[in-house]
C-alpha cells in the first residue's frame, strides 16, 4: 500500500510538471492552465523544503547534545555548535526585526568578521590541494600521463608573458599562447560538450526510471 | 513560463521512446550488454578492504537536491550498504542538502534490513552537516580525519570542496570510487582517486550493479539518444560547410 502511494505520488508529481513544460502556453486559443499552477506548486515545494532544513537542524542538535551527554571525544566541539547556532539565530532575529545599531553590529560581527572569514580560509586551502594533487598528476607513468604533463605546460606557459617569448619566433599558430587557446577552447570544449550530451540524456532516462516507478536501486518497501 | 518548442517536444519523445522501447524489449526477455565499468566493480573491494581494516566507510552523496544525479548516488549508497550489512561495516553518510536527509536515512534502514543487520543502522551515521560548500567540506575532511575512514564514495554533484575531501582521503590512504556529472571537478577526482566514473557512467551506475533486464534495457535507449544527438550534430557540421545551407538548420532546430 505504502509502495503503490509513492508510486502514485509520484507519477502524478512528474505527470503535472512533463505536460505543463511539453504543451504549448496557447492550445487553440485557449491558455495553459496548468501554468497557473507553476507558482503555488513551486511555493509547496519551498515549504517543503523549509520543514526539511528545520529536519537538518533537528539531526545536527540530536547528535551534538548525544555528544555532550556522553562526553565523547571532543564534546566541547559541539558546545561550541549550540553556542554558534543559538547566537547566529538570535544575531538574524534582531538584525531583522529590531534593527538597532547593536543588532546590526552583533550580525556583522558573526556572519562578515567570522563566518565569511572562515569560508574564505577552506576556499584558500584549495591552492595547496591543487599543488599537492597536480604533483601527482604531473607525474608521468602512463601515456595519458604524459599527454596531460604536456597539456598543463602549454596551458600554463600559454597563460604568462613567457610563452610568448619563448615560441615568438615561431609562426603565429605555433606559438603556445595560439596553442593554449586552441586546447581549452577547441579540444576541452568538444571534450566538455560530449560529457553534457551524455549526462543530459543520462539524467532524461534516470528521470523517466524515477517517474515510472521503475528504478529498483533504492526501492523502499 | 517556459515551454517546449517543436524540436524540444520532438527530441524529447523521440528519446523517451527509445528508452521505453528498449527497456520493455528487455523486460520481454532480450538481455542487452554493458561494458565493464571498473569504478563499480571495485565496491566490493572497497568494502572488503575496509572491513579488513575494521574502519568505517563514507558515503557522500554531494551537492544535488532531489534530482536524477542524487537518485542515481542513492542507488548505490542502497547497494553499499548492503553490501557494508553483509560485514557488519558501518557507512557514513554526510548530507549537504537537508531535503536528501530523510530520505538517505530511509534508504539506510532499508538497506540494512535487507542485508540482514537492522542493528546496524545507526542515526549518528546519517549525518546532516551544513548547506554552505565550505562549512561542509571542511565538515567532511574532518570526519574522514577523526574516523579514520577506509574507503570513501564520492557520488554525486560537486563544487570546489571535492579537491578538499577526496585528497584528504588520499592522504589518509582510503580506497576512494567518484562519481560525478561536474566537469570542472573530474580533473580533481581523476587525480586523487582510485577509479572515476565520468558523468554519465554515474547514471549507468544501478542499472549495472543491479543486473536488472529493466535498467539495462534504458542504458540501450540512452545509447539510441546519443545517436539522434550525434546525427544532428553531424548533419550541422555537414551543413555548415555549405555556405548559407546552415541557416535553415538552425531556424527549424529553433522552432
Amino acid at each position: 500500500m505504502r509502495q503503490r502511494t509513492i508510486k502514485s505520488i509520484t507519477f502524478i508529481a512528474g505527470l503535472y510538471y512533463f505536460l505543463e513544460f511539453v504543451l504549448p502556453s496557447e492550445i487553440a486559443g485557449h491558455k495553459n492552465y496548468l501554468s497557473d499552477w507553476i507558482v503555488p506548486v513551486g511555493q509547496f515545494f519551498i515549504i517543503l523544503w523549509a520543514f526539511a532544513k528545520g529536519l537538518g537542524a533537528l539531526n545536527l542538535s540530536i547528535t551534538h547534545s548525544r555528544n555532550i551527554r556522553r562526553r565523547k571525544p571532543g564534546w566541547a566541539y559541539s558546545l561550541v555548535f549550540f553556542i554558534a547556532m543559538i547566537a547566529m539565530m538570535v544575531a538574524c532575529y534582531l538584525n531583522t526585526y529590531h534593527p538597532t545599531p547593536a543588532a546590526k553590529s552583533f550580525y556583522n560581527l558573526l556572519f562578515i568578521r567570522m563566518y565569511m572569514p572562515l569560508g574564505a580560509t577552506i576556499f584558500s586551502l584549495l591552492a595547496l590541494y591543487m599543488a599537492s594533487a597536480a604533483y601527482r598528476a604531473m607525474k608521468v607513468r602512463t601515456l595519458e600521463g604524459a599527454v596531460m604533463m604536456v597539456a598543463a605546460i602549454i596551458i600554463m606557459l600559454g597563460q604568462v608573458p613567457v610563452g610568448l617569448w619563448l615560441t615568438a619566433s615561431l609562426p603565429t599558430q605555433l606559438q603556445l599562447p595560439r596553442v593554449a587557446s586552441w586546447l581549452l577552447w577547441i579540444a576541452n570544449t568538444a571534450a566538455y560538450r560530449a560529457v553534457m550530451f551524455g549526462i543530459a540524456i543520462g539524467a532524461i532516462a534516470m528521470a523517466l526510471r524515477v517517474w515510472l516507478s521503475l528504478e529498483r536501486g533504492m526501492e523502499l518497501k | 513560463m517556459e515551454h517546449a518548442t517543436w524540436t524540444v517536444r520532438i527530441l524529447i519523445s523521440a528519446i523517451s521512446f527509445a528508452v521505453l522501447y528498449k527497456i520493455f524489449a528487455a523486460k520481454a526477455g532480450r538481455k542487452p550488454f554493458i561494458r565493464r565499468l571498473p569504478g563499480l566493480e571495485a565496491i566490493d573491494e572497497a568494502v572488503g578492504r575496509a572491513t579488513e581494516l575494521g574502519r568505517p566507510i563514507l558515503f557522500s552523496l554531494g551537492l544535488g537536491g532531489l534530482e536524477p544525479v542524487t537518485f542515481a548516488s542513492l542507488a548505490v549508497l542502497t547497494h553499499v550498504v548492503r553490501l557494508s550489512a553483509k560485514y557488519g561495516m558501518p557507512v557514513i553518510v554526510p548530507i549537504f542538502r537537508p531535503e536528501v536527509y530523510p530520505v538517505a536515512q530511509e534508504i539506510c534502514r532499508e538497506a540494512y534490513q535487507a542485508g540482514g543487520r537492522p542493528d546496524l543502522f545507526s542515526l549518528d551515521n546519517i549525518r546532516f552537516f551544513s548547506d554552505q560548500q565550505s562549512a561542509w567540506g571542511s565538515a567532511v575532511a574532518g570526519t574522514m580525519e577523526r574516523e579514520k575512514t577506509a574507503a570513501n564514495f564520492f557520488f554525486g554533484s560537486y563544487g570546489f570542496e571535492s579537491l578538499i575531501i577526496s585528497e584528504t582521503g588520499r592522504n589518509l590512504g582510503a580506497i576512494q570510487i567518484a562519481a560525478t556529472d561536474s566537469y570542472y571537478q573530474l580533473p580533481f577526482f581523476l587525480v586523487t582517486c582510485d577509479y572515476t566514473l565520468i558523468g554519465e557512467e554515474l547514471y549507468a551506475a544501478s542499472a549495472y550493479i543491479s543486473e536488472d533486464p529493466v535498467l539495462r534495457g534504458s542504458l540501450v535507449g540512452q545509447d539510441i539518444g546519443k545517436i539522434i544527438v550525434l546525427i544532428l550534430i553531424a548533419v550541422g557540421v555537414i551543413l555548415s560547410c555549405i555556405p548559407g545551407a546552415v541557416n535553415w538548420f538552425v531556424k527549424l532546430l529553433g522552432m
